[in-house]
C-alpha cells in the first residue's frame, strides 16, 4: 500500500510502500529501503473501565504482541463483568494482586487469563517489552 | 535542509537501528490540569538537544492545538502560542489522531500546527516503531 510512512518519511505524499510482518517492517520510499523494527508494547492502565475511557482508548492502539498491565484503579478491568471484558479475552493481561486485595475484590470472578502479579514482576515485565505506554 | 527518506538527514537503512526516535503522546486536554504545559516543556527540552521527536496528539490531547485559545481573562500561559514556536526547534513531525478529531467535531484546519492526520492503524504503527515513548 502506497502512503507516506509516518515518522520516517518526510515527503508527506503517497510515496512509500511497506511490507513485512509483526516484528519487522520494510519501507521503501523512492527506491530507498529501510527496515523498521516493530516493537512490543506494554500498556499500563490505572483507570477503571466502568468510569474512564483509558482502557477503551488503549485498545485502539493495542496490536498483536502487546500486553496489558492493570494497577491502581485499573485493576477493576480484571473483573469478569466489566464492559470491555470480551475485548481482553485474547490478550495477555496482568494485574497487580495487592491492588485487587486492597479493594476487596479477591473473591470476585475475574477474566479468564488474567494473571495476578506483584511489583517485582511488573519490573521484570517492563524489561521484557520494548516500550511502555501509560494510559491514564 | 531536506532529508530524503529519513527524518534524520543522511541516515541509511543500517542506521535505522541506531536512530533515536522519541514518540511523545499527548492525551490530556489543556488548562484543566498542568500536564499539557509540563509536556510542552519536556518537548522543547528534547528539541534543544536535537533529539528527533514525533509528537502525537490523540484523544483529548487534540484540544491542545486548537486555534483561537485566548487566555486573557484567565491569566494563564497561552499553550497554543507556545506550540507555534515548535517549528524553531526542528519539531515538525506532528501527528494527530483522525478519529479523535472526528469525535470532537474538529477539522485539521482548525489546528495551529501542521499535523498529519493518521487513522488508527497508522497511529498504532507509528507508536510501535518508536525507540522510546513518553506519555503525557
Amino acid at each position: 500500500m502506497q502512503r507516506s510512512f509516518p515518522g520516517y518519511c518526510i515527503h508527506k505524499t503517497n510515496c512509500c510502500a511497506s511490507s513485512g510482518n509483526r516484528s519487522r517492517l520494510s519501507v521503501t520510499c523512492k527506491s530507498k529501503k529501510i527496515e523498521i523494527p516493530v516493537k512490543k508494547l506494554l500498556h499500563t492502565v490505572n483507570q477503571s473501565p466502568f468510569s474512564h475511557k483509558a482502557l477503551e482508548q488503549c485498545l485502539v492502539i493495542f496490536a498483536a504482541g502487546d500486553a496489558l498491565l492493570f494497577f491502581g484503579d485499573g485493576i477493576y478491568a480484571a473483573l469478569a463483568g466489566q464492559p470491555l471484558a470480551d475485548q481482553l479475552k485474547d490478550k495477555p493481561c496482568y494485574g497487580i494482586e495487592s491492588d485487587l486485595v486492597l479493594r476487596g475484590l479477591q473473591r470476585q470472578t475475574l477474566i479468564a487469563g488474567m494473571q495476578l502479579i506483584d511489583y517485582p514482576d511488573f519490573v521484570r515485565l517492563s524489561t521484557e517489552y520494548d516500550l511502555v505506554q501509560s494510559w491514564y | 535542509m531536506a532529508a530524503d527518506i529519513n527524518i534524520l538527514p543522511g541516515m541509511t537503512g543500517a542506521d535505522a537501528k541506531k536512530a533515536n526516535t522519541l514518540g511523545i503522546v499527548l492525551r490530556q486536554s489543556p488548562y484543566g490540569a498542568s500536564l499539557a504545559q509540563e509536556a510542552l516543556e519536556v518537548v522543547l527540552a528534547f528539541g534543544v538537544y536535537g533529539v528527533k521527536v514525533n509528537l502525537v496528539f490523540m484523544d483529548d490531547g487534540v484540544f491542545q492545538i486548537v486555534r483561537g485559545q485566548d487566555t486573557q481573562q484567565c491569566y494563564r500561559k497561552n499553550l497554543a502560542k507556545q506550540m507555534a514556536g515548535l517549528d524553531l526547534y526542528d519539531i515538525d513531525q506532528v501527528f494527530v489522531c483522525q478519529a479523535s478529531l472526528s469525535q470532537r467535531k474538529l477539522t485539521i484546519d482548525q489546528l495551529i500546527l501542521r499535523a498529519q492526520a493518521l487513522d488508527a492503524e497508522e497511529l498504532s504503527g507509528l507508536l510501535h516503531s518508536q525507540d522510546q515513548l513518553l506519555c503525557f
